[in-house]
């Protein structure tokens, strides 16, 4: 977590504006801070479906949860499910294992999926593999892709679909849907992800980030500040240029 | 404790480096790999060598006849049975061991039928020189068997009511799409030859990762990229061979 009074602070040291009223916490540092937030988590977007990531870079915002299938193999991974938005999908692992170990539920309709908050997380022995759409529709006809329904052995391997609505006018999975393949009907899954942070409100939150990342926020907050001020001069290309070394080192 | 093929495919893919949730080699893939190879390998095991270690015998597979032509080898009227697994295709039908008529209860003092009722191999264009001589004319006592594909028609047998064959096959691997593959059971492979197998399917997964990154369609649109140039080249080819061929 970064106190967002130290990196305030932080800002208003290299501003030189110690003391001073010249710049206001809710009219300058909260929504420079909030939009370097947001662009980070732009970046981070990028790396993730490049490449994979070290999930410890971003412990604070890591969660398991433990879902039910819904009859067409899909969960609801929606705001409203979850009391948060999903950044991004790290991890789907069908056929968890769970404290405690618990049968399925039933379930009223025949798309309803469920957030299993009564139960934790403890493992799995495979996990799916993200799919594109375009991959989607090809691995049911190819034997050796994640996925692939036809494979019914030891050697079978999972596959999930990014998140989308099927919604129709007779089918209400509740908003946003995952797919996995092959079909797990009322089936409990483990999905790790990581949640949008929040936004900063009052100078006494903290950002969801972890501590590494404190001189990044601070510097694309000051980056923010520097274009709302007009000002191309020297703050604008220091500030640039930092954040285009962090940059390449997260990349 | 025998090797299993999941210990096999686990060795390969950390030795390819795939063993992320991005790989691009899955473990059936590498499996339909280790299964090809290990084939070629243990047929060639089994035709040097005077062994029963690979015979699988199936004591009671029974006698059919099809009602009605069908498709390629589905000869109505004739009396068959289908290959209970996939043979390996040995010179002559070797790939059978043996055949012989089965009874699950013999007279005690009697030899065992699969010692003494036995069926010998022919052919279809063979089996017409048989009826010439009456000691070699098949009869239920001097039955025959041809192979035809998947089945296995019998000679001799058109006016008993057999019931059931006895065979000894040499049977090749299961392929990855069969419903009853347990990659955890034991792997009917001679042990002595898995660094072999290994190593062919390192050679053929080292290859196939080095598949240029500009030949791979990652899926994605773009019009900048460059159109390849580069030549595959065999992982296994000499450097003097690749400087020549240039």
């Amino acid at each position: 977590m970064i106190p967002i009074q130290t990196v305030v602070t932080r800002m208003e040291a290299q501003l030189d504006a110690e003391g001073s009223d010249r710049y206001l916490f809710d009219q300058d540092y909260r929504p420079a801070i909030n939009s370097a937030k947001d662009w980070i988590v732009s970046i981070f977007k990028h790396v993730f479906a490049d490449k994979s990531v070290s999930e410890e870079s971003l412990r604070d915002l890591v969660y398991t949860r433990v879902f039910q299938t819904s009859e067409f193999s899909r969960i609801n991974v929606d705001k409203a499910t979850l009391g948060h938005d999903i950044w991004s999908i790290l991890s789907v692992n069908p056929n968890a294992r769970t404290y405690p170990n618990s049968t399925i539920i039933a379930q009223l309709k025949p798309e309803d999926s469920t957030y299993r908050t009564d139960l934790t997380y403890l493992d799995s022995e495979t996990f799916a593999k993200r799919l594109s759409v375009e991959e989607w529709e090809n691995m049911k006809t190819n034997i050796f892709a994640a996925g692939n329904p036809s494979i019914s052995n030891s050697l079978k391997s999972y596959g999930y679909v990014s998140p989308g609505n099927y919604g129709s006018l007779g089918y209400d999975g509740g908003g946003t849907e995952i797919e996995i393949s092959p079909a797990l009907d009322n089936k409990l899954v483990g999905i790790r992800y990581l949640k949008y942070p929040n936004d900063v409100s009052l100078i006494t939150d903290n950002l969801e980030f972890p501590s590494s990342l404190m001189e990044m926020i601070t510097k694309k907050a000051l980056n923010f500040i520097a274009i709302k001020q007009g000002d191309g001069s020297t703050l604008y290309q220091i500030t640039k240029e930092d954040i285009g070394v962090l940059t390449q080192l997260i990349l | 404790m025998q090797t299993t093929l999941k210990t096999i495919v686990n060795d390969i893919s950390i030795g390819l480096g795939q063993i992320t949730d991005d790989k691009k080699v899955l473990d059936i893939q590498i499996a339909h790999w280790v299964i090809m190879l290990a084939n070629r390998i243990k047929s060639q095991h089994i035709g040097k060598r005077d062994s029963g270690a690979f015979l699988s015998i199936f004591p009671n597979v029974p006698i059919q006849t099809f009602t009605t032509n069908s498709g390629p080898n589905q000869i109505k009227g004739r009396k068959y049975i289908k290959l209970p697994a996939c043979i390996y295709d040995y010179n002559m039908d070797g790939g059978i061991e043996y055949m012989s008529f089965y009874l699950e209860d013999y007279e005690p003092n009697c030899p065992p039928p699969f010692t003494v009722q036995t069926l010998d191999r022919t052919t279809p264009s063979g089996a017409q020189r048989l009826y010439f001589s009456p000691y070699e004319k098949p009869s239920p006592n001097n039955a025959y068997f041809y192979r035809a594909g998947d089945y296995i028609y019998l000679l001799g047998l058109e006016c008993v009511n057999a019931k059931s064959i006895e065979i000894g096959v040499y049977a090749s691997l299961k392929p990855v799409t069969d419903p009853t593959l347990n990659w955890e059971e034991p792997f009917d492979f001679p042990e002595e030859t898995i660094p072999v197998l290994t190593r062919q399917v390192l050679d053929l997964g080292r290859f196939i990762l080095l598949i240029p990154q500009e030949r791979v369609n990652d899926g994605s649109t773009s019009s900048t990229e460059s159109v390849p140039t580069n030549k595959i080249v065999s992982v296994n080819e000499l450097k003097e061979d690749i400087t020549q061929n240039k």
